[in-house]
């Protein structure tokens, strides 16, 4: 949405630096937005449980978080960061959002035929984008 | 033997020593943005067993083409890949490149929509994605400016992806 594409979502999804002390003040986070986990899964992410999971789905008051450690064709955090771009989206907030061509990345490492358009979508987000870089 | 060498070498050897390898130059680190992270894991693979001067030799290219692919300034060209397919480096990486013509319809009103979003500021993308989604923040069910202010208050370190970014 950030980035150009028209999708729907209603989870704000993030791959977080997995050191130990990021994984803390991300749990503060989480804390402070009365986050909880599904079943009886506790919420604390230390420990190495959560590099375990794919996917690591947490409600809380203000909406679905979805915390991806390492997204699919992918290397995490460090991988994506290179490209990342600090976007000012309001309220005084500029947050890192992935570059659009690597979530085409991620989204065709998938490999999900449901995905065809979205991949096609963000493939033209990219030309977009680039043009624009270029002033065309 | 080529492939043996570089199977082994992205097997065996950890990134954070393939670095030594590679003549002392940086591979992709204060990457300027222009080739695809695939691109430089590409590269990274290639020099993993070889030295640039080796490698260079193997795709017949100058050293100089080598270094510059490292240093993001350039990403590996078409006929580079192929050359690359050809002389079987590029599976022996863990990489394919299929290539093939698809008809391609353009669709004028999603072209249209596209452009209209593009020229958009994120600020003015995010605040229509909840318009769109109608009264779900203002009974605060979904409220992403508040996620992302907690996130922001506590210095943690991200990267959005998925849904929002995309």
């Amino acid at each position: 949405v950030i980035e150009g594409s028209y999708e729907l979502t209603r989870s704000v999804d993030l791959t977080p630096s997995m050191r130990p002390e990021n994984l803390r003040r991300l749990e503060d986070a989480l804390l402070s937005l009365n986050a909880r986990r599904g079943g009886a899964k506790p919420l604390s992410l230390e420990g190495g449980d959560l590099a375990a999971e794919p996917v690591a789905a947490v409600g809380s008051d203000y909406g679905e978080i979805k915390i991806v450690p390492t997204p699919a064709g992918t290397r995490g955090y460090d991988d994506l960061r290179r490209a990342a771009r600090r976007e000012p989206v309001g309220q005084g907030l500029r947050v890192p959002v992935a570059s659009p061509g690597d979530l085409v990345r991620m989204l065709s490492a998938l490999d999900r035929e449901d995905d065809a358009l979205k991949i096609e979508t963000m493939r033209r987000v990219v030309e977009l984008d680039r043009g624009v870089e270029l002033g065309l | 033997m080529v492939e043996r060498k570089l199977q082994s070498a992205t097997r065996l050897v950890p990134a954070s020593e393939r670095r030594l390898l590679n003549d002392g130059a940086s591979l992709t680190e204060g990457a300027r943005g222009c080739g695809a992270a695939g691109d430089r894991r590409l590269v990274e693979r290639l020099t993993a067993g070889l030295s640039q001067a080796e490698l260079a030799e193997r795709v017949r290219l100058p050293r100089q083409q080598i270094v510059r692919w490292e240093g993001d300034v350039v990403e590996p060209g078409l006929s580079t890949l192929r050359r690359l397919l050809r002389r079987r480096l590029l599976r022996a990486c863990g990489f394919d490149l299929p290539l093939s013509l698809v008809p391609y319809k353009p669709d004028p009103e999603r072209e249209a929509q596209l452009e209209r979003i593009q020229r958009q500021t994120p600020q003015e993308r995010l605040a229509g994605l909840l318009e769109r989604l109608g009264g779900l923040m203002a009974e605060r069910r979904f409220d992403p400016y508040a996620i992302l202010a907690a996130l922001e208050r506590e210095r943690v370190t991200y990267v959005l992806i998925g849904g929002l970014a995309v």
